[in-house]
């Protein structure tokens, strides 16, 4: 079982379109013999045994994935990224021009999960009690009574959370971040699991308001949710055509438990890092905070995000320590929207992508 | 004959405005004025057209022709000056300091030295007699209008730079900071280790966690070699195998990549008795690569 858990990662590991002992199209010519003792003598199997076992993270996670595709055309990366940030118990800002199913997405990973959820439409005239509470008065027991918001629940789906103004969304400061709600004195904790999942649209459309800085940076990540290939175009039009109107959401039924979400956390917390990747992530995200592209860095707590985000990644793809390529491919998304690009840069057409990547390629990986 | 031309340049500019296109307007625009300054500069209406009939001049009558001077031939005599000179009166000294004294004459405000001044005033008034004299005056045909050109000209460049977006912040100085955190790996060169005494040694010494970091970099050292891969300090294991990816190369490869991460990443435990296996897939792996390029 453990060697063939090793080889399911090696494969994982392995580029698209590479198949395995296939003659290379560019190798000398003179190898037939070499080709076939290659083949004939595969290398060593090595002695290496993996510390933790993930086949339950592994069943679970490809069960979660199982019932997004029932819905979802695509968008692979997608749910892999969200995966790793119910692993990383972090909050998530899906971000993309409206038609993508940045809420169908939300919505359907909330519905794979047995826990209690609640979705906020954000409007301009929401006020902060609409979304925390509010403390009634009864009459009988003459006394005031706090009546939760919808945002006690454990999957939030915050939807167009930019068409509220900043009073609102600095309502979800305290919550997202410290997992508590304090009104009128007592603080009430929020259950666990605790996930926001918002959406928004570009700010560049009428009637938005950007996000605060304090609040973007409580998000684990920012995802962007783009257009679906020709491809997967045309296999969404075809689900709807032959369904007439597409498949419901009710198909999805959840599979993963509030208990069992907690023991895959758990995994993830003890995940191995070298101490140098350590030194890596303090490097790229300190690089952020001397570009001279950038107006504000990204803070400690991106590091701690990436950190976190690379384990529940490493878990992911069958892992029981972390690697550069984990912390390279999330730092992205854990950065894009804790970092602000110079007024020059912005005016020359820069994305804090190009940043990110430009400072991924200024660091050395640890070898 | 300006009429028709003015009404002409806003029927142009109409119809172009209507016609919604982006350029069309200005295009309107343009020709209209154009119409409009050839009739500002042309010569009067008789130039223009000489077939057009002139007006005759209007003449005086014979009679008051006859009576004016020139006809005349009797010379006139005017009586001679017989006033006294004109005397030059003078107002009095007194009153014509007075008068000077009133604020209400004081045309020019002299921009004398502050009286009993402080450091800070006197400097500002030096500064400030400095830049009146650069900027009018005689000094202002001698030097200052270079002054003056020079600022122009970098105010073009500036805003030329800025169009071509050419960045000189790192020639003025500004660079980004590198954060200063040790980091001994970016100094190690892969082409500048001797690998096989490297190893020998750490072989030797059963740090075999070393051996297999050392080993893993020999690979990628071959591998580069013979450009397979283009080795890069940013580029990760998974950029490697994506390039060796549909060569004979990239299945060992990824096993190789594998042990390396589980070792060095992972930082497994290695037994004495399991490092020859891995050993001796590394020199395999080697081997099989010497070979080919022989």
């Amino acid at each position: 079982m453990e060697n063939s858990s090793f080889s399911s990662d090696l494969d994982a590991s392995l580029p698209q379109g590479v198949p395995p002992h296939e003659p290379a199209a560019d190798a000398p010519t003179d190898t037939s013999s070499l080709a076939s003792a290659s083949a004939s003598q595969p290398l060593p199997l090595e002695p290496l045994k993996p510390r933790t076992d993930f086949s339950q993270l592994s069943a679970h996670t490809a069960a979660i994935r199982r019932e997004l595709a029932k819905v979802i055309v695509g968008q692979q990366d997608l749910a892999e990224l969200l995966l790793t940030a119910l692993l990383a118990d972090g909050h998530v800002l899906l971000e993309g021009v409206p038609g993508v199913a940045k809420t169908l997405t939300a919505k359907l990973l909330s519905r794979t999960l047995d826990v209690p959820f609640s979705r906020l439409q954000f409007t301009p005239d929401l006020m902060p009690s609409d979304v925390l509470g509010t403390s009634v008065f009864r009459p009988q027991r003459g006394e005031f009574e706090f009546r939760p918001g919808p945002i006690f629940a454990s999957i939030v789906l915050i939807d167009e959370i930019n068409r509220a103004p900043a009073k609102t969304q600095s309502a979800l400061f305290e919550v997202m971040e410290e997992r508590h709600v304090t009104q009128d004195g007592t603080t009430y904790p929020m259950p666990e699991p605790f996930l926001v999942l918002a959406t928004q649209n570009p700010v560049e459309q009428e009637g938005t308001y950007r996000l605060p800085e304090a609040q973007l940076d409580r998000f684990l990540f920012k995802l962007h949710v783009g257009y679906p290939t020709m491809e997967e175009e045309v296999r969404i039009l075809l689900g709807h055509h032959s369904g007439f109107g597409g498949v419901t959401a009710d198909v999805v039924q959840p599979v993963l438990t509030a208990a069992q979400l907690a023991d895959m956390r758990q995994l993830v917390r003890q995940q191995h890092v070298e101490p140098k990747l350590l030194e890596y992530i303090a490097r790229l995200v300190g690089q952020t905070r001397s570009h001279k592209g950038l107006y504000l860095g990204a803070s400690p707590r991106a590091s701690i995000a990436l950190l976190n985000g690379a384990k529940a990644l490493a878990a992911l793809r069958g892992r029981d320590f972390v690697t550069p390529e984990d912390i390279q491919y999330l730092a992205p998304a854990v950065l894009r929207h804790r970092i602000q690009l110079t007024p020059e840069r912005e005016m020359e057409g820069g994305t804090p992508d190009d940043i990110v990547k430009q400072i991924i390629q200024q660091i050395e990986v640890p070898r | 004959m300006l009429l028709p031309r003015v009404l002409l340049t806003f029927l142009l500019f109409s119809i172009s405005f209507l016609r919604g296109m982006q350029f069309r307007p200005a295009l309107g625009l343009v020709l209209g004025l154009a119409l409009l300054a050839q009739a500002q500069a042309a010569p009067g209406p008789a130039a223009q057209s000489p077939l057009r009939p002139t007006k005759a001049p209007i003449v005086p009558p014979e009679a008051l022709r006859s009576d004016t001077l020139a006809n005349r031939n009797t010379p006139i005599s005017l009586p001679a000056d017989q006033q006294a000179p004109v005397a030059l009166r003078r107002p009095p000294e007194k009153r014509l300091q007075d008068l000077r004294g009133q604020r209400e004459f004081q045309y020019v405000k002299p921009n004398e030295e502050p009286k009993d001044p402080s450091m800070w005033s006197l400097l500002w008034w030096r500064l400030s007699e400095w830049f009146r004299k650069l900027l009018s005056g005689a000094d202002y045909e001698n030097r200052g209008r270079y002054v003056v050109y020079a600022l122009f000209g970098v105010a073009f460049l500036y805003v030329l730079a800025r169009l071509l977006r050419l960045d000189f912040t790192n020639v003025f100085g500004r660079r980004a900071r590198t954060v200063p955190l040790p980091y001994e790996s970016a100094i190690e060169d892969i082409h500048a280790v001797d690998f096989t005494a490297s190893l020998t040694e750490a072989e030797s010494a059963a740090n075999y966690r070393l051996a297999v970091r050392l080993g893993y970099l020999q690979v990628l050292r071959h591998l580069t070699e013979r450009h397979l891969i283009d080795w890069q300090p940013e580029k990760t294991n998974h950029h490697y195998l994506q390039e060796l990816a549909g060569t004979r190369w990239a299945p060992d490869f990824a096993t190789l990549t594998r042990q390396f991460e589980y070792v060095w990443y992972g930082e497994l435990p290695i037994a004495p008795g399991d490092y020859p296996a891995l050993r001796e897939s590394r020199q395999q792996f080697l081997h099989q690569l010497t070979r080919v390029a022989a």
